[in-house]
């Protein structure tokens, strides 16, 4: 059974797509890319939305070399007022490049909105067992995916082939419960799960992406800023293709961004670079060597701190068997013999004449051994890259072979 | 309950209480529902001799940490530690280089402080570690910890005596990789520590730095395990609390909020992750972390109305 057809959300300036997995292990078809978007409603004025939209837009973490930021704005319409919803959405899609999800089970609301939206391609958001017929059509009319929330398993498949009887093709599926029980979390996961194995099992009807909204869980809100985002967390592992949240704290972002990361990430490769001798920028005679592990985390994260920071100098890439500086040294991968002997075999002791070397911060107990074994100058430097700059501008007084001449 | 695949590891012993790790009856994702396993996931929460902590763990303790003791009780005590993770990263040379005499003196004062199991780790140096380690369990004697660990490049051998002898488990940790854990798991039953004296550390990369290769080594050997793979049929440890290696985690830059809030919660995250993978034991060191885990845990676990159902998904995709 071949589970989906991508489906496209655009945006003049944006496109994701949704993409069903295609199995229960995370990486056993290839990395799974969920998609995160955040929620607003049409409740409140022009000018608060326009701001929330102008947050979530700045709301995007530098993070080895990707811009992590939310993929989807979503917009629910709560206003009395059936035309509020096209309003809201032509402030948003003029204040954020982000594709969009128009919720509302009212479809003239929607009509209106739809009708506004030039060069979008939004997610209607959702036809149920009430309005399914309207909602079919206008799916069908402005070509677009339909989402389409149901708990009951039986019912979503018998609602998702009515719908394809009246020419829906592009569905994106919602097991959600209505209601914000005690334990929706675990049933919602769970309804995934099921739904997810039918359709690797063969059920036609559950062969589209899946969505989770993650419910606002009424208690003290950083509590609730927490629960939610660890909620998120477990609905992107199991199975939801889409998950739809009211956060925008940074902070309680932060974390789902880069979960989000590390899934798209395939662990097919190799968790080790290459290891050697690195430039980064132009070093002269007088530059320093900072030693890394060749753990490919680290390597990418050392190696974009120093070029965002414009140094020039030598990055010597130990190897540690594709360990991260903190669990080489811990698990002794990372030890002065290791080092002293990658920094001869580096060839770099007929490039500098300074001699200094650099140490990660959590290696700092090697100091010594490294000095001895090396005879050259050894400073530790901090326990992460973010912070070599000021170290450098602390530490090496002498001026220093940069166009800058310190940073 | 089904067919006990990942076998049960009971830790403590007559004289402590017994907590059990393990007791897994389904692969990923179904292990984490109450039918698919005889145990929840345990809690070990860290405490280092000497303190060596991320400024906002360091913070949220305050001075309990330099009595390693004292803070073994706190986690037990107030923070409701199934397990009490010590490590003796003092035993290093460059960590003062305590004897492993000396070290064995600190397991017995936090074995006196606490009546949760240990789970009792060296400092990582590889020549000193299967020492030190073989005196703690001495001293340790019948008191069923965990002896963390031992490793393909050291002389397992004398940890694995040490645990035979002395009634302990032990950690077999691996770098990220499959076949490793395989061969390391292989050694530890061919020297006869029988199965359900080991739990497997395949090493946990840090939320942000990593993870992704974690989860996927826990879910294979998972899988491994249900197709019948008899050496791996251990439960899964996961170092958690090496979330607090993430920068993100740990320091502050503008825009990314406050660190109080950011860092327990990154920790948290990186437990719940590898719990929905399939580890069974998580190490963990931020009290506010130890707190959310739980709470989520709980929710995923209450019995809801669908029921699951984990049949026919070998071989799946």
């Amino acid at each position: 059974l071949r589970l989906e057809r991508l489906i496209s959300l655009r945006s003049p300036q944006a496109e994701v797509c949704l993409r069903a997995r295609h199995s229960l292990y995370i990486y056993e078809a290839g990395p799974p890319s969920p998609v995160l978007a955040v929620e607003t409603t049409d409740g409140v004025g022009d000018e608060k939305l326009a701001e929330w939209a102008r947050r979530v837009e700045a709301l995007s973490f530098e993070r080895v070399g990707e811009r992590l930021s939310v993929d989807v704005v979503a917009v629910r319409h709560v206003a009395r007022r059936a035309e509020r919803l096209a309003e809201a959405v032509e402030v948003l899609s003029s204040t954020t490049k982000k594709p969009m999800i128009l919720c509302s089970f009212d479809t003239q609301a929607l009509r209106l909105a739809l009708t506004s939206l030039d060069g979008h391609r939004p997610l209607l958001y959702a036809a149920t067992g009430e309005n399914w017929r309207k909602m079919a059509n206008l799916a069908t009319r402005y070509d677009v995916p339909l989402a389409v929330s149901e708990p009951d398993h039986e019912r979503m498949r018998a609602l998702i082939r009515s719908l394809g009887r009246l020419g829906v093709r592009e569905f994106v599926l919602d097991f959600g419960l209505g209601s914000g029980s005690e334990d929706w979390l675990a049933a919602v996961l769970r309804s995934l799960m099921e739904a997810r194995k039918a359709s690797l099992n063969g059920v036609e009807e559950f062969r589209y992406p899946f969505m989770a909204l993650v419910k606002e869980i009424t208690e003290k809100q950083t509590v609730s800023h927490m629960t939610n985002a660890l909620a998120a967390s477990a609905l992107m592992l199991r199975y939801a293709d889409l998950i739809i949240l009211r956060e925008t704290q940074n902070w309680a972002l932060l974390p789902l961004l880069v979960l989000k990361q590390e899934l798209r990430s395939d662990p097919h490769k190799p968790p080790k670079v290459r290891p050697g001798l690195r430039r980064i920028g132009s070093p002269g005679v007088d530059s320093p060597v900072l030693i890394t592990s060749n753990y490919r985390q680290t390597y990418y994260i050392v190696k974009s701190d120093l070029e965002d920071l414009r140094l020039d100098c030598y990055l010597l890439v130990v190897d540690t068997g594709g360990l991260s500086v903190r669990s080489a040294v811990a698990g002794g991968q990372l030890n002065p013999d290791v080092i002293a002997e990658a920094l001869r075999g580096s060839g770099v002791e007929g490039l500098v004449k300074r001699r200094l070397l650099i140490l990660p911060g959590y290696a700092s107990h090697l100091k010594d051994a490294v000095e001895r074994l090396t005879g050259w100058r050894v400073l530790v430097g901090p326990k992460d890259s973010m912070k070599i700059g000021e170290f450098l501008a602390k530490n090496l007084p002498e001026p220093r072979q940069t166009p800058e001449g310190g940073t | 309950m089904e067919n006990v695949v990942v076998c049960e590891v009971v830790l403590g012993g007559e004289r402590r209480r017994r907590v059990r790790v393990g007791g897994v009856c389904a692969p990923p994702p179904f292990h984490v529902y109450p039918k698919y396993r005889l145990n929840p996931p345990a809690v070990a929460m860290d405490v280092f001799d000497p303190p060596r902590l991320p400024r906002p763990v360091k913070m949220f303790y305050g001075d309990v940490v330099l009595d390693v003791a004292e803070w073994a009780k706190v986690c037990v005590k107030k923070y409701g530690a199934d397990l009490v993770a010590l490590h003796l990263i003092g035993t290093h040379p460059q960590l003062g280089g305590k004897s492993p005499g000396e070290a064995a003196k600190t397991v017995e004062e936090v074995l006196q402080a606490v009546d949760a199991p240990l789970i009792i780790g060296g400092s990582g140096d590889k020549s000193r570690d299967p020492e030190v380690l073989a005196a703690a369990a001495e001293v340790a004697d019948g008191e069923g910890c965990l002896l963390n660990s031992a490793s393909l490049e050291m002389n397992y051998e004398l940890v694995v005596e040490a645990a035979k002898k002395h009634g302990h488990a032990v950690v077999s940790w691996v770098p990220l990789s499959l076949p490793l854990q395989r061969k390391l798991n292989r050694e530890l039953l061919r020297l006869g520590l029988p199965i359900d004296r080991i739990v497997m550390d395949p090493t946990t990369a840090p939320l942000g730095y990593g993870l992704h290769y974690s989860l996927d080594i826990v879910e294979r050997i998972r899988r491994e395990a249900f197709n019948g793979d008899a050496a791996l049929r251990a439960p899964i440890l996961s170092g958690s609390s090496n979330a607090w290696g993430a920068r993100e985690a740990r320091l502050d830059k503008p825009g990314w909020g406050p660190l109080e809030l950011r860092g327990p919660l990154w920790e948290a995250v990186n437990a719940l992750a590898m719990f929905m993978a399939g580890a069974d034991v998580l190490l963990m060191m931020h009290p506010k972390a130890v707190g959310l885990f739980r709470r989520m845990v709980k929710q995923l676990m209450s019995s809801g109305k669908t029921e699951v159902d984990a049949s026919d998904i070998s071989g799946v995709g």
